[in-house]
């Protein structure tokens, strides 16, 4: 009997699961999110979706503390820290989704489906026309006279995509490459937008970052191009996952895949990211086919290599 | 002496428990902290650094700001110039500092590092410094016009004037050395590209390190140290010396006047100048575009709009009304706004972290209440502070006593009514605050309930400066409404 009450109330509660509430903790730009709700709950109005947006490091540090305090929220997670996911999923803290979606590269649902990437971000060299006439085509290149001297780029300490260039390109060009900007003058901003701002005004001739923000600023019409490096653009994770506490799994999961469809992809698409699906159109201005390298965060002795190098503080 | 109204019938050190109790938020942080607390020996320099300038950026703007009263009360400054200076303080200091990057940068100056840190920070809290200083100043006026009667000239009569100064200028010095210790907005902005860093952008870069074993821990130890150098203006108390009721002013002068219009366009042009071109101008095509109508179109605005104002009027009004409760009991009030202070200062990303490892588990978590608890517990002291002031009020009080009122009658017909202009003070010194606060709710607003200061963060990290700029000038537009409308 008792058995039966129990199981009666877990149908119940699936039952009203189905018309349940959603809570997402996200870093992604706040109209973004509410594109890609809007257009969830069109599909699934009895779904109701609560948004918690804030910088990376306020959804990361806040949900550190709920984590410590025993009463973590969201149902699903999704900022540009690959780091902190994993640790979460070698908590066994991640509910593991199988990639079934037809066409989905299955490279991008990481840990065979512990997170997804949903769409792609890059970052490139930004220049600005205006200071900067002929132009550098690779990483290498901004090694040449003058550009280290107009040169900057967002602190890893607070970004994660700078940490995806750092790590990367000193594996690729040794750790030599950030020792010879520095000492041509490159310079630290301490995030994207605001480096993307200064760089537009003319602050700086060239910036490494992300491709997203410098399209968004062209199409206001800054005078900036972005540059997708020959040797390859770094390929930024900024994955998406359920939580295991999620009392929604079912829900939660129907939004991570309603984010691989046609509708979701064209409106990433038309936000100015790539599309992770094959055959989705690609954003406007952009190359119809980049050279992308998987990203590798800095580990901390090379982080710390790179702090001592810059007088930076962590 | 013994304190007019309530006291006597307060020996029992009510303050301590209640102390306690409002500590919590930090406590949780100490306890989080210490283990950590030895290995930020490494950082000593960037603490004796912060200490170092925000007791500068302290100096230079108490100069400006008594500089500024002095020709504002000598001057017969009216409401419109005082509105037009006090504008400045309204917009978020991380607005301030753009808004000075970008002014300058048309002019071709390039401004950064410590002189840019010190310029931003004594631009913005001169306003809050002068109008804390008002009151005082036109009483020490007073005085000097006395000594002047007297036939004191000169270093005589700046001895007359200057030392009744000395308290209430160690009471503001302390307000605006909590505000510059604890402020991340200008350091982020104009700091980082010259690798100047204080304790509230180090604690913040600890928070979000990829490479910190316990990142909560580590920044709640930096946590510590802002609360241990915020310890000597914790201690600063004020004794009430002035008993003048109408201060006698000297003639009126209209260069000084003059000088005061000056400072205030001058000083409002060199932030205004900067943000008015991002929302009016398109930066890079020139054309004339304003921004207003994107900036208020943004999904989040309007709600934004409506719960910031809610909230801080909320929180205001509580605020105060806490303040004036409290003002009879000066041992009470100053015993816990030693806590309260500590929660002021604290960066509003680890007040918050303290809310949620102590309030997760309850409740209130995740619901608007949460917020406005944290405006409660981060304002407060600024509240009490604001109503310390008052000279004059004790002795009213106990002049009521001595003609038979009781203490509640004393208080409510000549007590509190001295009050009101520091009322005032108090209510324009949190309203705007609260209503444009970021950090605080950056991290606990309730999904769904967003606030302007989420608005304005979204904007800038959704690359939309000029939609930010335009907010900002919003924001300041309504402030510049309530300014005007003041009692006089």
């Amino acid at each position: 009997m008792k058995r039966l009450l129990i199981l009666a109330g877990m149908a119940l509660s699936v039952g009203l699961a189905q018309g349940g509430t959603l809570t997402l903790y996200t870093s992604e730009i706040l109209a973004d999110v509410n594109a890609l709700v809007g257009a969830f709950r069109a599909q699934n109005p009895e779904v109701q979706v609560q948004v918690f947006r804030s910088g990376t490091g306020e959804v990361v540090a806040k949900l550190r503390a709920e984590l410590e305090a025993g009463n973590p929220q969201p149902d699903l997670l999704w900022f540009a820290n690959e780091d902190f996911l994993r640790e979460l999923a070698g908590k066994g803290l991640l509910r593991r989704i199988p990639p079934t979606v037809p066409g989905y590269p299955v490279q991008f649902a990481h840990g065979g489906g512990l997170y997804y990437e949903v769409r792609l971000l890059y970052n490139v060299i930004a220049v600005n026309t205006q200071r900067v006439r002929e132009v550098p085509a690779s990483w290498r290149d901004l090694l040449k006279p003058p550009f280290p001297s107009l040169l900057a780029m967002p602190d890893p300490n607070f970004s994660g995509a700078a940490l995806a260039t750092l790590g990367t390109l000193s594996q690729r060009l040794g750790f030599g490459f950030f020792e010879t900007l520095r000492a041509g003058g490159m310079r630290i901003e301490q995030s994207n937008p605001v480096l993307q701002q200064k760089l537009a005004r003319g602050e700086y001739g060239l910036a490494i970052t992300t491709d997203f923000g410098v399209r968004q600023e062209v199409a206001k019409g800054a005078p900036l191009a972005t540059v997708y490096p020959r040797d390859g653009a770094i390929l930024v994770p900024t994955p998406i996952a359920v939580t295991s506490w999620s009392k929604n799994p079912e829900l939660a999961t129907r939004f991570l895949l309603f984010l691989l469809s046609p509708e979701a992809q064209r409106l990433f698409t038309e936000r100015g990211y790539y599309p992770v699906m094959p055959g989705a159109p690609k954003p406007k201005g952009s190359p119809p086919q980049v050279v992308g390298i998987r990203a590798r965060f800095a580990d901390p002795e090379t982080l710390s290599r790179f702090n001592a190098l810059f007088g930076l503080r962590r | 002496m013994t304190r007019p109204g309530f006291s006597r019938s307060l020996s029992f050190p009510w303050h301590l428990p209640l102390a306690l109790a409002l500590a919590f938020p930090f406590l949780v942080l100490f306890v989080r902290g210490l283990p950590h607390f030895p290995s930020t020996g490494r950082d000593l320099d960037v603490i004796l650094f912060s200490l170092v300038l925000a007791g500068l950026g302290t100096l230079l703007t108490l100069f400006l700001a008594l500089n500024l009263a002095v020709l504002g009360r000598a001057g017969r400054v009216a409401g419109g110039w005082e509105a037009l200076l006090l504008l400045g303080y309204l917009v978020p200091p991380f607005v301030t500092g753009m808004g000075l990057l970008f002014s300058l940068g048309t002019l071709g100056v390039r401004i950064q590092g410590v002189p840019g840190i010190l310029l931003a920070w004594t631009l913005h809290y001169a306003p809050l410094a002068y109008l804390l200083l008002k009151p005082q100043v036109g009483l020490a006026l007073g005085l000097l016009t006395t000594a002047r009667v007297h036939g004191a000239t000169g270093l005589r009569a700046l001895r007359a004037f200057l030392p009744p100064l000395f308290p209430p200028l160690l009471v503001v010095g302390g307000t605006l050395y909590l505000a510059l210790l604890g402020n991340f907005g200008v350091p982020a902005v104009l700091g980082l590209p010259e690798r100047v860093y204080v304790l509230p952008t180090l604690a913040y870069a600890r928070l979000l390190s990829p490479v910190a074993q316990d990142p909560l821990g580590e920044a709640a130890a930096l946590g510590l140290w802002l609360a241990l150098l915020a310890l000597p203006a914790v201690l600063l108390t004020q004794n009430p010396l002035l008993e003048a009721k109408e201060p006698l002013l000297p003639p009126s002068r209209p260069l000084y006047r003059l000088l005061f219009a000056l400072y205030s366009v001058a000083a409002l042009a060199l932030v205004l100048l900067g943000l008015l071109r991002e929302a009016l101008q398109n930066p890079y095509t020139g054309r004339w575009d304003p921004a207003f109508a994107q900036a208020l179109g943004l999904p989040l605005v309007q709600k934004g709009l409506r719960n910031s104002l809610l909230l801080a009027l909320v929180a205001t009004g509580l605020l105060l009304l806490l303040g004036l409760a409290l003002r009879p009991f000066p041992r009470l009030s100053k015993g816990i706004r030693g806590v309260l202070d500590i929660h002021y200062l604290l960066p509003g990303t680890l007040l918050g972290v303290g809310l949620i490892l102590l309030l997760a588990p309850t409740p209130l978590y995740g619901t608007p209440w949460l917020l406005l608890l944290a405006y409660l517990l981060h304002f407060a002291a600024l509240a009490l502070r604001a109503l310390e002031g008052g000279p004059g009020v004790e002795g009213a009080v106990l002049a009521g006593r001595v003609h038979g009122l009781s203490p509640g009658r004393a208080w409510w017909r000549l007590g509190y009514p001295l009050l009101l202009p520091y009322l005032y003070a108090g209510a324009l010194l949190i309203f705007p605050l609260a209503f444009a606060e970021i950090t605080l709710s950056a991290l606990l607003y309730a999904p769904g309930a967003e606030t302007v200061g989420v608005a304005v963060l979204s904007a800038l990290n959704g690359g939309l400066y000029r939609e930010a700029s335009a907010l900002g000038l919003i924001l300041m537009g309504v402030a510049a409404l309530a300014l005007l409308g003041r009692p006089r």
